[in-house]
């Protein structure tokens, strides 16, 4: 009875409903409108632009972690101080750092993000397709290597032993323990060999983008700080040779259009310039500023070094006054005038000369170190024994780069400097010890 | 991939047209034959007209006259008679034309409870052969109460249904778990169906955060509605398969009744008041407090320490709560109901008009108009029905986008508007950072539109096969708009304009589920087959703007004029896919099993996981129907003892989680260069599957004394596996976290118990009481290497979900007045916030004409926040204001008591206030309540009945929700439970229902 009913009329339906909702791509959507898949990020070259944009933009320049380390180094190396009594600072200030803190967590992230989204593209560009020129390919490609070892020099210094990611696979990675510092320098050397060979010579793109002279100038530095003095003097030489005329004012020096800049990164907060301009310019003449320069920092200046009116302000609130570092001027924007500046070309000449002094070069590397003064309306210094000239140049970067990127806290620590007992290494983050049980923790921690 | 289902979709009307022209040829007359008789109540044998019999397997049918006697031609010499009529139970009986030419049917009157139809997945079923867990609220009780959302009106009613209010500003989001969370990381809401279509479980809000994101429901007019079922276990649920995890509810709306064509007019009036709250200090007291918190603090009061007490009028007195939420808010509902139609064809055509004010100091509101349309035709043949529903509504909300009540601990003594009216931003050059009356000059629009139309085609080729199309759509859109002018900020501010937001949020969705359905009774045995289909596709487009730097303070809704605009946008689709089946098989009325099985698509999961199988079933016994009952146990009339477990699933995740995706940096960011940057949305794992909720109920349904007194007791133990988490990783990874399926899993149990008693019955008086309470229980159970994941902090295996992990508290020093805490112990307390039990009780009683109906509501909760730890400030502090409970602080060495030492600056006790009470337990209190939710008055005034004999009926009656309260909690209320949000309101209405 029933299946004879069934047959009767139920064959066609069934029919109709087997073929409505069998037609297995219904499922299949449309890739969405607001995300792209990877494969097709890295098949056009203004999306690939993007995404080495994203790591420029949200990921390097706006983020509140590269004001955060520069100041927290700075504050760690006695330059600079506080009214901000957090804990986060005192741990800094106090040279007690403990595995919890906010900032070191931070910086342990975002710069593995960086790394992550360098090694997406390295991955991306290396499968690309047929809609980019083999130039649009390999200078991006170079970008991403450029970053990659930038990342890593930072890490390596912040933290010494770092775990080594070179691709996005994070099954693997996940559990990644941590490489030896030469290891990871070794890295660092090859990505920025091969980011100087991909890399066009110069700014057809401006230097908000890395070039070849970027690569050439952060090459400079590792070697420096591996001692090697041979390559360093010979990079920074073709870094000089390669530039402008050193001649910028210094109010000028950290606007867009510095003629110094060898890298920047372009501000995207639609509300600040830079993240030094909000955090250091104080909101009026009558408050106490967030962070003002220590008497360890100011002594250092001669008192008729330009640098010490062009880049400080004061505020004196009763009897107080406190001295605030005011390289970047804008507060806020518009107008939109200033860029964070990465790589500057006074640092060449300071390696250089550092250089040459280890290399026995006194009177080549005094010359270096007088371009300096002599730009700082200072007279030149006619002779120093190399120890004296080791001592200036040590100065010298104080005076020039401090608040910038770390310099003078990286500085003490690979010149010996450090004070007793304090520890040359941040700790690994405790969250990522709990995450991943093959990673240890740094000693004294 | 869009256009392959068009073809299929023709291919489905081609067919369903050939089938249909196939079986008009199949159909053929022939000699008829003829049954007829004469049907009257089993009780007292009075004649019953109207009935409808119906002859199988023919398919004719007639009606009874007058005298209760009908006749009908047939043309099979033997077969079934189906007897059917409103408030009696069907008769089926067997007719032998040779024999029955004048047949004597007797029909059981039916009851009420057991046998009204209530809604299931794709069908209707019965209190008493049902075998699933399926909870029923009418329109009767919708319609006592006056509440926008019509999930408000279920609150308390439904056993394992908790509702609470976020908040007692109009048209808010509420919170709604039936059975308890299943989901660790994931959705844990149910799945709403209105009309067959599926209805939005989350608010569409993007602009509207701070003071809650708007519901959903706001858009559904709750008198409309007919009925909400509620599906709770395995039987009711596993038929929705992967949508019904979380159970589901269904609500149906109202339809044409037919006859004579009625015109209702239900209009009410009234107003709302805050309740439960507390009383804050005056001037003289908050004078008296900041002098003691400067005394305890040992400091001396400087202009910018103590501007309150140095530069303000210490003689004014402003009584913040009543200038910012002291608005007794009107609320008028108006809505004109008509129905009519023939036996063939019936409509309804409804509009409701609703306002509601608002507590705010300013003329704010939410309106909703709503329109609603319903037709049923049916052709003489009665093969062949179709039913076409349309429900549209606007509603219109312009409250600010902030709740007051978080700006009523201003200081008393400072000033509202300065001498020449304007507001006030600073008392003698000291600053007023946030002048509330600031706020309300903010101008905010929250508009949404919402368009329902659901088809339901259905055609019979014989009495036992059906072929039905359910086809639905529902649009809605939501646009939201948030004007901040300049002289709403205080003058210092560092814009040079207002600024505005505005939000657009654009929601399609389209269900089309065929639906084959096979019904056979022989003898004992009924067989009932379901087989079907669904399609659902779901589309939503997202826009939010933000303008700012305007050319013009006068410009701030013209987009072109703003210097700075960004944005985001997004277009989310959802596809699902499924068939389904259901055997549903009854044995003399006595045995039923029901079968049910479902094998879903969804789109939310990657290629290759996007299929799953659930399915459950559901027995029942009604084991009063067995002779050994009836004879030794007749005080029994109804026993059904019932049973079901099945799997059920939650597609309740994020859309394209399993796509390596980039996406656009943040909308705050400009672009780098020329170009904008892209980002990589997440790590991506293409392999995440379902969450599985395994449900097993138990349940015993009772009628004792003729049914007067009908009990159900049900226990359920669902346990959800396979959780979909957000595994940790570390962040060498390049990102903290990955969805992934992880070996955990919750479990939900509980016990659910209802009862109704009639307890007077008599024609001009009548009684009926009936309670229920749900006692759930939530659990994790298992949760792989808890302490070093993401979520060691937040759970405990063994201990519910909803728990927090904090330091003990030891009480206020008597020494210091300071809060102590156990902290060598480390956060090793649990405070379980769940509700232990909750419920309600309802009392109905008819006298003549008058109706009274009172509801209670129950909640035992043992842990909520209490008033002290959700203030924004402590006691002492400069320019806050406190509630007077404070004032039993700690003053002196020796007093006992819970709240600290009154201070303005102290370091340590800031410390206790703000970093460690709401770490420990201290911060936490009893929260149990019972309301007097509603109490509903009415008398039909039958005189004027009688003297116009075109009004049907005249009704007037009286409304009140939030009545009272009792609760041992401090704060506001024990519901929303927080200081700075407004609480539940009380209302009041008077109004009529008329019908002609």
């Amino acid at each position: 009875m029933l299946s004879k009913t069934f047959f009767k009329y139920g064959f066609f339906q069934m029919c109709t409903l087997l073929l409505l909702v069998s037609c297995s791509d219904f499922l299949e959507l449309e890739e969405p409108d607001h995300e792209l898949v990877r494969s097709e990020v890295f098949n056009d070259y203004v999306s690939a632009t993007a995404a080495l944009n994203g790591i420029y933009g949200d990921g390097l320049s706006s983020a509140a972690f590269v004001t955060n380390f520069s100041i927290m180094s700075d504050v760690a190396a006695g330059l600079l101080e506080s009214s901000i009594m957090n804990e986060n600072y005192l741990q800094f200030l106090q040279h007690e750092l403990n595995a919890d803190n906010t900032i070191v967590d931070n910086v342990w992230l975002m710069f593995f993000k960086n790394i992550y989204r360098a090694n997406s593209a390295i991955e991306g560009l290396g499968n690309a397709g047929g809609n980019l020129t083999e130039t649009q390919r390999v200078t991006l490609m170079g970008e991403a290597y450029f970053v990659r070892a930038f990342c890593y020099f930072y890490l390596v210094n912040f933290f010494g032993e770092v775990p080594l990611i070179v691709s996005t696979n994070y099954e693997v990675n996940n559990l990644a323990p941590k490489q030896s510092a030469a290891n990871i320098y070794s890295q660092i050397l090859s990505d920025l060999q091969l980011a100087f060979e991909l890399l066009p010579a110069d700014g057809d793109l401006g230097n908000a983008r890395p070039t070849r002279k970027a690569a050439l100038s952060l090459l400079a530095r590792v070697h420096l700080y591996l001692g090697d003095w041979e390559q360093a003097q010979m990079m920074a030489s073709e870094v000089i040779a390669n530039s402008n005329l050193y001649t910028s004012w210094y109010l000028d020096l950290f606007k867009s259009d510095s003629e110094e800049t060898i890298w920047q990164l372009v501000g995207v907060d639609p509300t600040n310039n830079t993240g030094f301009g909000s955090t250091f310019i104080p909101i009026s003449s009558s408050v106490i500023p967030n962070y003002f320069a220590s008497s360890q920092l100011l002594i250092q200046f001669e008192s008729y070094d330009e640098r010490r009116a062009a880049w400080f302000g004061d505020n004196t609130l009763g009897e107080d006054k406190y001295v605030f570092p005011f390289k970047y001027r804008l507060r806020s924007r518009p107008p939109v005038e200033e860029n964070l500046i990465v790589l500057r070309l006074s640092e060449q000449y300071l390696i250089r000369a550092e250089a040459r002094t280890n290399m026995g070069m006194v009177s080549e590397a005094l010359q270096d170190l007088n371009m300096l003064r002599k730009r700082a309306g200072l007279g030149e210094i006619s002779y120093l024994s190399g120890g004296q000239l080791r001592d200036e140049i040590k100065s010298e970067r104080q005076r020039e780069f401090f608040t910038e990127w770390a310099h003078c806290w990286f500085d003490q620590k690979r010149l010996g400097r450090l004070c007793d007992g304090v520890n040359p290494l941040w700790p690994v983050p405790r969250s990522q010890l709990l995450v991943n049980p093959n990673l240890t923790q740094n000693e004294g921690y | 991939m869009k256009l392959t289902v068009k073809p299929s979709l023709f291919i489905c009307m081609a067919l369903i047209t050939l089938t249909m022209s196939l079986d008009d040829v199949l159909a053929q007359t022939t000699d008829y034959l003829q049954v007829a008789g004469v049907v009257a109540s089993g009780r007292d044998s009075t004649l019953l007209s109207n009935v409808t019999v119906k002859a199988l397997p023919d398919g004719v049918s007639t009606v009874t006259n007058l005298q209760g006697s009908f006749n009908l031609h047939v043309s099979s010499g033997i077969g079934t008679l189906k007897l059917s009529l409103l408030g009696y139970r069907d008769k089926i009986i067997a007719y032998n034309v040779t024999s029955d030419n004048n047949l004597f049917i007797a029909m059981d009157e039916a009851d009420k409870n057991l046998d009204e139809v209530m809604v299931i997945a794709y069908g209707n079923s019965t209190k008493r052969f049902s075998t699933g867990n399926v909870s029923k609220v009418t329109s009767r009780e919708l319609d006592m109460q006056p509440v926008a959302d019509p999930l408000m009106a279920l609150q308390g009613r439904v056993p394992g249904l908790e509702i609470t209010q976020n908040s007692g500003v109009p048209g808010r989001n509420v919170n709604v778990t039936l059975r308890g969370q299943n989901s660790i990381a994931q959705g844990s809401n149910p799945f709403y169906i209105v009309d067959g279509v599926p209805w939005l479980a989350n608010s569409l809000s993007q602009v509207a955060t701070s003071i809650g994101a708007q519901s959903p429901f706001v858009s559904i007019n709750p008198q409309d509605i007919e009925s909400i079922e509620i599906l709770k276990d395995a039987d009711a649920t596993s038929i929705y398969g992967s949508r019904g995890a979380n159970g589901v509810i269904l609500i149906t709306t109202k339809k044409g009744a037919g006859g004579a064509a009625k015109l209702e007019v239900n209009v009410h009036h009234g107003y709302s008041e805050l309740t439960n709250t507390m009383d804050l200090m005056n001037t003289a007291q908050y004078i008296a407090m900041r002098n003691e918190a400067l005394r305890n603090d040992q400091i001396t009061p400087t202009n910018s320490n103590a501007f309150d007490l140095l530069l303000y009028d210490r003689t004014k007195n402003v009584d913040w709560k009543e200038l910012l939420i002291g608005n007794n808010p009107s609320l008028t509902n108006a809505s004109l109901a008509l129905n009519g139609g023939n036996k063939q064809t019936q409509f309804r055509i409804a509009g409701t008009y609703r306002n509601e004010g608002s507590v705010y100091a300013k003329d704010l509101h939410n309106t909703r108009m709503a329109g609603s349309f319903n037709v049923v035709h049916r052709p003489t043949n009665e093969k062949f029905n179709v039913s076409l529903t349309v429900n549209y509504s606007i509603n219109e909300n312009n409250l600010i986008n902030r709740d007051l009540t978080q700006d009523i601990y201003q200081a008393p003594n400072r000033s509202t508007y300065g001498a020449s009216g304007e507001i006030a931003w600073s008392e003698n050059g000291s600053p007023i950072r946030a002048n509330p009356l600031g706020t309300l000059l903010r101008t905010f629009s929250s508009n949404s539109d919402n368009f329902i139309t659901n088809l339901n085609v259905g055609y019979s080729f014989n009495p036992s096969l059906d072929l039905r199309l359910n086809a639905g759509h529902t649009k809605t859109i939501l646009n939201e708009s948030e004007v901040t002018p300049l002289r709403s900020l205080i003058p210092t501010t560092r814009q040079p304009t207002g600024y505005t937001s505005t939000g657009k949020n654009d929601f399609n969705s389209w269900i089309l589920e065929p639906q084959l359905n096979y019904k056979k009774r022989i003898d004992d045995h009924k067989i009932e087959v379901l087989l079907g289909g669904t399609l659902q596709s779901e589309q939503n487009f997202r826009e939010k703007i933000d303008a700012s730097n305007f050319s013009s303070e006068s410009l701030l809704k013209s987009l072109n004029a703003a210097a700075t605009v960004t944005g985001v946008s997004q277009h989310i689709q959802y596809r699902y896919q499924a068939v389904f089946g259901r055997i549903n098989y009854r044995f003399s009325d006595k045995y039923l099993v029901n079968i049910t099985g479902r094998r879903d698509g969804s789109s939310r999961f990657g290629p290759g996981r996007q299929y799953a199988n659930f399915g459950a079933l559901g027995a029942a016994w009604i084991f009063s129907e067995e002779a050994f009952f009836k004879n030794h146990f007749n005080f029994i009339g109804f026993g059904k003892l019932r049973g079901s477990y099945g799997v059920t699933g939650n597609d309740k995740i994020g859309d394209y989680q399993y796509l390596d995706t980039y996406t656009g940096v943040p909308a705050r960011l400009l672009p780098y260069l020329d170009v904008n940057g892209l980002i990589p949305q997440r790590l991506f794992n293409p392999n995440y599957g379902w969450e599985n909720n395994r449900k097993l109920e138990l349940a015993l349904d009772l009628g004792l004394l003729d049914n007067h007194l009908l009990f159900s007791a049900s226990w359920y133990r669902n346990v959800s596996d396979n959780q979909l988490v957000n595994y940790l990783l570390a962040s060498q990874t390049g990102f903290t976290s990955v969805i992934r399926n992880f070996p955990a899993s919750v479990e939900n149990t509980g016990w659910e118990m209802e009862m109704d008693v009639q307890l007077i019955k008599r024609t001009s008086f009548s009684w009926r009481a009936n309670a229920n309470i749900t006692i759930p229980r939530n659990s994790l159970l298992a949760f792989d290497n808890l302490e070093h994941s993401s979520y060691a902090n937040t759970y405990k295996i063994g201990s519910p979900l909803n728990i927090q992990k904090v330091y003990r508290y030891l009480g206020i020093s008597e020494a210091t007045g300071i809060h102590q805490f156990a902290m060598e112990e480390g956060r090793n307390t649990i405070v379980d916030l769940t509700t232990r039990f909750f419920g309600g009780i309802n009392n109905s009683l008819t006298f003549k004409g008058w109706q009274l109906d009172m509801f209670w509501q129950f909640t035992k909760r043992p842990n909520v926040m209490n008033y002290q730890s959700t203030l924004s400030g402590m006691p002492g502090t400069v320019g806050i204001n406190q509630p007077v409970n404070v004032l039993q602080r700690w003053s002196e060495v020796g007093d006992v008591t819970s709240v600290q030492r009154f201070s303005a600056t102290s370091a340590e006790v800031a410390n206790a206030n703000y970093r460690y009470v709401n770490e420990s337990d201290g911060a936490y209190t009893d929260g149990s309540f019972m309301r007097l939710k509603n109490l509903y008055l009415s008398h039909d005034l039958n005189f004027l009945t009688k003297r116009y004999g075109w009004i049907n009926s005249l009704r007037i009656y009286v409304q009140g929700q939030n009545l009272l309260t009792v609760t041992g909690y401090e704060g506001h209320d024990p519901e929303t439970a927080h200081s700075l949000v407004l609480p539940p309101l009380r209302t009041f209405t008077i109004g009529f229902l008329l019908s002609i």
